[in-house]
């Protein structure tokens, strides 16, 4: 069988694309198994959509979408009574001119987070702590342009005796099969 | 405390982002994607492009002691070499270790139908990325399409159209200063001379090695434990593939070794996995056909490996 260039692509997008919708085909009927199951155990499917849309939100987006929907129940006489949660109320004022005195602390206020401030040694040996924990170069904590991210990575570096880019051990020949035939 | 305040009818109103790569994006449009530090994958990749790679990342942690003798970081590279071989992972893994967001433009952003769109793009990208007062790597995919040289050209419209990209290009790389920017292209011959030497690094990126191929095969196999003796066989007859057609392969066999028993057919035999699976990738045009996707032979030599390949922790 002789396929010239073209054609061997074409075929292999069109293959590439059917296993891949037989797979969802799969899936999808996985999913529909799960639902059956949760609703015979007595949980409800609509509920459960919900959380796993609000579980794929990070903490911030969940927080502003839970805000405004009480914003919106309240507008609406729709809270039933309960009181708004502080994130509401931060979200109500979030745009309006503060007024308030300078200095005096406001219950709304979130307390500042305390800077994680780090000596060029400090960042080192918490870089390289974090090689011997197992953690990625790229899982530096300081932010860019922080000279104790330089140091994080230098210190990872030079704990692991690399240049952050070596091939991880996972990925290398198994250790016990090594020394048998590592030939380049 | 806080004065009473009156409720007003609320939109889902975004403050300007103070993460700066909703920032980026807002700024940028459709001129670029931007893509997170956090997302980038480690590259497989040999000695050379490392050291190269490290000591631009050691300038850069450096900047202040090179500053008080004159000098100061390089600011951009040229990632030359084959399709596939982890230009744009490697450009990803470097802004991740400065824990930058990189913005990726390809051709298809930036060359444009209408005469003068493609120079008045790249300006917009430029003033886009000026405007979100955040520091960024800029890689510029496909770079050719600019940046082509300009003897070569025939003299067409299509040519005029580039040139006045290229030239604005060429002036928007001069004032560039809130990052660092990188190039590829998988054409290195029909780089602009002018181009190319405006380049502080010019950095190939070939095929990989053995040690590399077994890794990379290795990596993409999982969750997958294939033994070590098979992982040579497999690195030994794929000489000359890139990296994404060794991660199209290896997905290829985990999804045959999903989907074939849903479909009641058997994966007791490695020849036949693979040969299924090889039949639906290709190296792109113009580049070698390794030994496994031309060699019918080398596919029956697979039936030496030991199948089918355990799942990871499975054996524990
Ligand atoms: N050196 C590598 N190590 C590990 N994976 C790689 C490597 N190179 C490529 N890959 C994988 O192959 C895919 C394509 O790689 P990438 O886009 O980085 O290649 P490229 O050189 O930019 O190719 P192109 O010229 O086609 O843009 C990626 O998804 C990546 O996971
Ligand atoms: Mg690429």
């Amino acid at each position: 069988m002789t396929l010239n260039n073209s054609q061997a692509r074409l075929f292999s997008f069109v293959q590439r694309i059917e296993t891949l919708l037989e797979e969802r085909k799969g899936i999808n009927e996985g999913i529909s198994d799960i639902k059956t199951e949760a609703k015979s155990a007595g949980f409800d499917n609509k509920v459960i959509m919900q959380m796993i849309r609000e579980r794929a939100m990070s903490q911030a987006e969940r927080e502003e979408w839970q805000s405004l929907c009480e914003l919106y129940r309240a507008t609406l006489g729709m809270l039933d009574g309960t009181p708004m949660s502080d994130n509401a109320r931060r979200h109500m004022s979030r745009d309006e001119k503060d007024d308030r005195e300078a200095g005096v602390d406001d219950m709304f206020d979130p307390t500042p987070e305390p800077e994680p401030a780090a000596s060029p040694a400090e960042a080192r040996g918490q870089g390289a702590e974090a090689f011997r924990s197992g953690k990625r170069v790229t899982e530096n904590p300081f932010p860019a342009g922080d000279p104790a991210r330089a140091s994080w990575d230098e210190g990872w570096c030079s704990e692991a005796g690399s240049d952050g880019m070596d091939i991880p051990p996972e990925w290398r020949r198994s250790p016990k099969k090594a020394e048998k035939g590592d030939e380049a | 405390m806080r004065r009473e305040q009156h409720m007003q009818p609320t939109r889902i109103q975004r403050k300007p982002a103070e993460d700066p790569i909703e920032r980026l994006k807002a700024c940028l449009g459709k001129t670029a994607d931007v893509r997170s530090p956090k997302d980038a994958e480690e590259p497989i990749l040999d000695a050379s492009v490392r050291a190269s790679l490290f000591q631009w990342m050691a300038e850069i942690r450096a900047a202040e002691e090179l500053k008080s003798v004159g000098v100061k970081p390089r600011t951009n590279a040229l990632l030359f070499g084959p399709p596939g071989c982890g230009k744009t992972t490697l450009a990803h893994h470097f802004a991740a270790r400065l824990g930058l967001p990189m913005v990726v433009v390809g051709s298809e952003h930036l060359i444009a139908g209408i005469l003068g769109a493609s120079g008045q793009n790249v300006a917009k990208l430029f003033d886009g990325l000026a405007a979100a007062e955040t520091p960024v790597v800029l890689f510029m995919d496909e770079v050719e399409a600019v940046g082509a040289s300009r003897s070569g050209r025939t003299g067409g419209q299509c040519d005029d159209e580039k040139n006045s990209a290229l030239t604005v290009l060429l002036r928007k790389m001069e004032e560039f200063n809130v990052g660092y920017f990188m190039a590829a292209t998988n054409l290195p011959d029909g780089i602009d001379p002018a181009f190319w030497r405006r380049f502080n690094m010019q950095i190939g990126i070939a095929l990989p090695g053995f040690q590399e191929r077994f890794a990379i095969i290795k990596r993409y196999g999982m969750p997958f434990a294939f033994d070590d003796d098979d992982l040579d066989l497999l690195a030994e007859a794929t000489d000359g593939a890139s990296p994404a057609l060794l991660r199209e392969l290896m997905e290829g066999v985990k999804r045959t070794l999903v989907v074939r028993p849903r479909m009641n057919l058997p994966i007791d035999d490695p020849c036949t996995i693979f040969a299924s699976v090889l039949s639906a990738t290709m190296p792109p045009p113009e580049m070698e056909v390794p030994k496994l996707w031309r060699n019918a032979d080398t596919v029956k030599g697979l039936s030496a490996m030991s199948w089918p390949p355990q799942r990871m922790g499975d054996q524990a």
